[in-house]
């Protein structure tokens, strides 16, 4: 087995305070909760994340997320973030919004080496309305302050057009690491995705660091059999958990679906501060490692979730076999 | 059969798409996939219904609580990125957008991220996600409940550019067109009415009102002074139509009942 292969604290280690953490998975889907779980066990602090993301809430609550810099700040159809609302209104989140093209394209730019791209897919929004922006606040937190540009946008005239039509320059942010779940790793590294890919590749080819959880490591071997298959190549895979589960609540198509009751009783006991320090300390800190949070779970939750194959997810009629 | 203000929206919204049959729309978090998929059950049947996580020409073979899961890529045409779907807008593949949103003002500019002002106080609320992309590019349908303080004069945060918008970089509101911004708001749905937009104020007015629903109620439950001088009722909601969207929905996940 390959050198990468860690365990999550190990890799989790690998995350400074002050770091630019990408996270793969979007909203309620193929989300790192692990990981998540783990920065909060280890209490890191002012981490400024990217993209289309939600279910890093329960980090906003116990103070490791401070910055935050893409397009979206709900639970999806479980509607308000809680802790995320909370720390935002009392000033220890800062949010600078985007368009959601234009939070993967400060990814895309920085993944394949260029330091800005032109963008029109706010034109007309008060997303480009300078006096909303807090990106030299969120810079301020960054342990590596040049990776966060100094503007949010900046306008120009198109050199290449006769009219000169004004373009809108969208600077790269290049992660310091990228925190992936997937279903499948080689033992090298390369990754398979089934199902959504969200922002996973670009993050990945973008990050200085990338730490790769996987439901299951496979031979490598297995997925070179088909190479179009695979999203993220191995020699970008600087770490490797293996960790069944690791992204419940959330979903993993073709492995298990939602657990909506799960995430219910967070958004219901969250709703105060007291509430959400209840859930962690159940949940999260008297919880030593993932393996105990999966027997504590218990095999009756996990059976009900299991994705049907052929399907990708467990239809819902299905359920009161289980 | 009896039914609720919401079903009635999603079917109007629904109805509206038979006129779109065999085009490409994108449809955002929410009652736009119930909508475009009872709309592609009854009336569009070669709708193509794209979503932002990167899925193409979607299926949606069970009702999907999560826009990013397995139900929105089961057999989709194909399954890329985020950013390969929703820059779609941008390519023109889209002819119709399909949005929902907190505060929409009468001229369709939609509002997803704060409630108040910005810069003082203000209750934070989902953000763009998709929306601003999607508003920027394509005709759109927007569907909101109908409340004074959610229909209003104008927007306190444009997420989403309906046709009076903000000139880059400043406060100063210009036309759509002035921006070269293609596409633009088509109708708003609500759950009492249809509205669509004057060709030269581009303000909204009630083009659809609902079988039951009184006039007197959509002018007080409008957060802004409204035409309803060229609103006609709609066809009674039918049988089919309730049966089919509770079929979609059998578990009533989008609480439309």
């Amino acid at each position: 087995m390959s050198e990468k292969v860690v365990t999550l604290e190990e890799a989790i280690r690998e995350v400074k305070n002050g770091d630019i953490v990408a996270f793969g998975g979007v909203l309620d889907s193929r989300f790192p909760m692990a990981a998540i779980y783990e920065i909060m066990r280890q209490q890191k602090k002012n981490l400024i994340t990217l993209a289309i993301l939600s279910l890093h809430d329960p980090a906003v609550g116990a103070g490791c997320i401070r910055g935050f810099i893409g397009c979206y700040n709900y639970l999806g159809a479980f509607g308000k973030a809680p802790c995320i609302e909370r720390e935002c209104n009392k000033g220890n989140l800062i949010i600078e919004d985007l368009g959601h093209n234009d939070s993967l394209l400060i990814f895309m730019a920085a993944a394949f080496g260029l330091n800005f791209v032109a963008s029109n897919y706010t034109k007309g929004s008060d997303i480009l309305n300078p006096k909303y922006s807090k990106i030299e606040k969120i810079r301020e937190l960054a342990r590596n302050k040049e990776k966060i540009p100094k503007k949010k946008y900046i306008l120009m005239k198109d050199p290449f057009t006769e009219n000169g039509e004004e373009r809108v320059l969208l600077p790269a942010i290049k992660p310091d690491v990228a925190i992936l779940h997937v279903q499948q790793v080689g033992t090298e590294g390369t990754c398979r995705i089934f199902g959504v890919e969200g922002v996973d590749q670009f993050a990945a080819l973008a990050a200085d660091k990338v730490i790769v959880i996987a439901e299951e490591i496979v031979p490598e071997e297995y997925l070179r059999e088909d190479p179009n298959r695979n999203l993220i190549p191995n020699i970008h895979v600087d770490k490797i958990v293996e960790l069944p589960w690791g992204a419940h609540p959330t979903v993993v198509s073709h492995y298990y679906d939602l657990d909506m009751e799960f995430i219910m009783n967070y958004v219901k006991e969250a709703q105060t501060e007291d509430g959400f320090q209840r859930w962690a300390e159940e949940w999260v800190y008297s919880i030593e490692n993932h393996h105990e949070y999966v027997k504590k779970l218990g095999i009756e939750r996990l059976m009900k979730l299991r994705a049907v194959k052929g399907l990708g997810f467990r239809p819902r009629t299905w359920l009161k076999g289980w | 059969m009896e039914y609720s203000q919401l079903e009635a929206a999603v079917i109007f919204a629904a109805r509206e798409l038979s006129k779109h049959d065999g085009k490409n729309l994108i449809a955002g978090i929410g009652l736009p996939v119930l909508v475009t998929k009872l709309a592609k059950e009854l009336y569009a049947p070669n709708i193509k219904i794209n979503i932002e996580s990167g899925s193409f020409d979607v299926l949606i073979p069970e009702i999907p609580v999560s826009l990013f899961g397995p139900r929105i890529s089961y057999r989709c045409s194909a399954q890329l990125s985020n950013l390969h779907s929703l820059a779609g807008t941008g390519r023109g593949d889209y002819e119709i957008g399909f949005i929902g949103g907190a505060q929409v003002d009468k001229y369709g500019n939609v509002n997803s991220t704060v409630i108040g002002n910005y810069l003082g106080k203000h209750k934070r609320i989902a953000g763009s996600g998709g929306a601003v992309d999607i508003g920027c590019f394509t005709n759109t349908i927007i569907i909101v409940a109908h409340h004074p303080k959610k229909l209003v004069e104008f927007v306190d945060y444009i997420t989403t550019p309906g046709w009076k918008v903000k000139k880059p970089f400043s406060d100063e509101l210009v036309d759509r067109e002035e921006l070269g911004l293609p596409g633009g708001p088509m109708m708003i749905v609500t759950n009492l009415c249809i509205m669509k937009f004057d060709d030269k104020t581009k303000e909204a007015y009630v083009e659809t009102i609902y079988p039951g629903v009184k006039e007197e109620e959509i002018v007080k439950m409008t957060g802004f002074d409204v035409d309803v001088s060229r609103a006609k009722v709609g066809e009674e909601v039918t049988k089919e139509e309730l049966e089919t969207l509770r079929k979609i929905d059998i578990l009533n996940i989008y609480r439309t009942r």
